[in-house]
């Protein structure tokens, strides 16, 4: 009968046959017609095939007869290519976020000076165990953000008013994740009521901490696209105090070539590092602060 | 013996919300509206089945059923979130087999994610019934060639990430009652009621993560 199958009903719905047969184990309840007289037949013939008592249902055996469907449904299907699946499910953001290996560019790090390898821990975790998640896709419009992953992730605290979220924003290049943006949020300070996904977080954090810069004629904080890409650093005078303004964006290719920039957001650095000093969260404040099992792929 | 009133209940949610125990002038008053002298013990706490399902399953059951069934997702669900500690004694939620506790499915996943479990038998047959479910809609043309191999090669990668638990909480009312499958009493690891909704959308019910709120091992 499982040898017959291939002939009968073709290679594919041949392994589902079988697929089904081993599923069909964890139930006793049996399936009805067809079918289900198919089923107990190839269960019968693999029970013969190993020498199995029809009487035995042992979880164990059951076990063994589910393999051994399985191997035989196997032979049926040609190998997976598991490199090109999971290169595709990377090209769109689909990829199990844990598989991807982390690149934190240096301007981050520089930001937090001592303070970076609690940071660092903090980024990984965010991007390995989110909250949530948001993808852009390979290139299809233009003036659209893309090949870009954000992520989000809560962290409490001993004191109520110190539990933070991490937003991170990384570019995604096959496997791998190079991260450009990754911010603290706290409640206190940044309305979040209502902010529709990360990237409505990432706009909302830049309503406070942003400064106003131009893009494509235009003064703004925050940008999605833009067809120009912006400086690195704007020196400003705020007070009449010099005043560094960092921005970060994501380059990107339009079909002809030309770079532009997308989820740009300019941000008043000495700011966001009073905010840093004045929370003053270390790690041993952070409640069950588990790090995310790190995959490898 | 009181079972009904919750001071033991309010413990066990209170573990779950990271909320202290209900403090003891609780107990005293449940034992006055109880009509029951100080010495009664109130011992543990029991309350109806709700209009609530729960279904614990790893995060890459809802990613399957999000990107390759079309937003129709598989559940099977119990009337309790932890049947042994919320089922009321004398029915049949108390004889929900503790290997279908939702709470129990959740917090051993969740061990074995946190830990790298590798032997882990729950998520070695996550595995192989992910693989032979994708066989079956292979065969049936629910899904293409390349998404059968996605579902392959993830299963097979060594991510921790899709085995990471998550609870679905289904409001069952608004819900057909013919959605909803009884499991028959061979299939049920315990005399306890457990149910099966094959089509749920993902606008019937909420998924939640509660991995911050579980203790560490």
């Amino acid at each position: 009968m499982i040898d017959a199958l291939e002939t009968k009903f073709g290679r594919i719905a041949a392994a589902g046959l079988l697929a089904r047969a081993a599923l069909s184990l964890g139930y006793v309840e049996k399936s009805e017609g067809d079918y289900g007289i198919i089923i107990a037949q190839l269960i019968d013939e693999t029970r013969n095939r190993l020498g199995i008592n029809r009487e035995d249902n042992a979880p164990d055996t059951l076990s063994r007869i589910a393999d051994f469907l399985d191997s035989e449904s196997d032979k049926l299907l040609s190998p997976t290519n598991t490199d090109l699946a999971l290169g595709r499910l990377a090209e769109r953001g689909d990829l199990p976020s844990d598989l991807y290996e982390i690149n934190i560019i240096e301007a981050i790090s520089d930001t937090h000076g001592k303070n970076w390898q609690l940071e660092k821990e903090l980024i990984e975790t965010t991007i390995r165990d989110f909250t949530q998640e948001q993808h852009y896709g390979p290139p299809r419009k233009p003036h659209e953000p893309a090949m870009i992953s954000l992520f989000v992730r809560s962290f409490r605290t001993k004191w109520l008013g110190k539990n933070f979220m991490m937003l991170v924003a990384a570019r995604r290049d096959g496997f791998k994740l190079h991260v450009h943006q990754a911010w603290r949020i706290y409640p206190s300070k940044v309305n979040m009521a209502g902010a529709s996904g990360p990237v409505g977080l990432l706009q909302r954090f830049s309503n406070v901490y942003g400064a106003e810069i131009e893009m494509d004629g235009r003064m703004g904080h925050f940008f999605l696209f833009s067809a120009t890409p912006a400086p690195d650093n704007y020196k400003i005078k705020l007070h009449n105090k010099p005043r560094h303004i960092h921005v970060s964006q994501f380059f990107q290719f339009d079909s002809r070539g030309r770079r532009n920039s997308a989820l740009i957001v300019a941000i008043d650095l000495v700011k966001y590092k009073n905010t840093l000093k004045e929370f003053f969260v270390r790690r041993e404040d952070i409640l069950e602060f588990a790090k995310a099992p790190e995959a490898t792929l | 013996m009181l079972d009904f009133f919750g001071f033991e209940g309010a413990r066990s949610r209170g573990e779950i919300a990271g909320l202290s125990p209900a403090p003891p002038r609780q107990a005293s008053l449940i034992r006055q509206q109880a009509g029951l002298d100080d010495r009664a013990k109130i011992s543990y706490f029991a309350r109806m089945a709700g209009p609530i399902y729960y279904s614990a399953n790893p995060w890459y059951a809802k990613e399957i059923s999000e990107k390759y069934r079309g937003g129709s997702y598989f559940a099977w669900v119990c009337e309790y979130f932890d049947s042994e500690r919320e089922a009321p004694a004398g029915s049949g939620g108390i004889m929900i087999a503790p290997s279908s506790n939702p709470r129990k499915i959740y917090e051993e996943l969740l061990d074995e994610y946190r830990n790298q479990e590798e032997h882990s038998h729950r998520i070695k047959e996550y595995r192989k019934t992910f693989r032979r479910l994708a066989k079956t809609w292979l065969a049936g043309g629910e899904i293409s060639q390349d998404q059968f191999d996605e579902i392959i090669a993830s299963v097979q990668a060594n991510s921790w990430r899709i085995w990471k638990p998550v609870l679905y909480v289904i409001p069952h009312l608004s819900i057909d009652r013919n959605r909803i499958i009884l499991v028959k009493r061979p299939d049920r690891a315990g005399y306890g009621p457990e149910f099966q909704i094959a089509d749920l959308r993902r606008d019937e019910f909420d998924i939640i993560d509660l991995s911050a709120m579980m203790r560490l091992p």
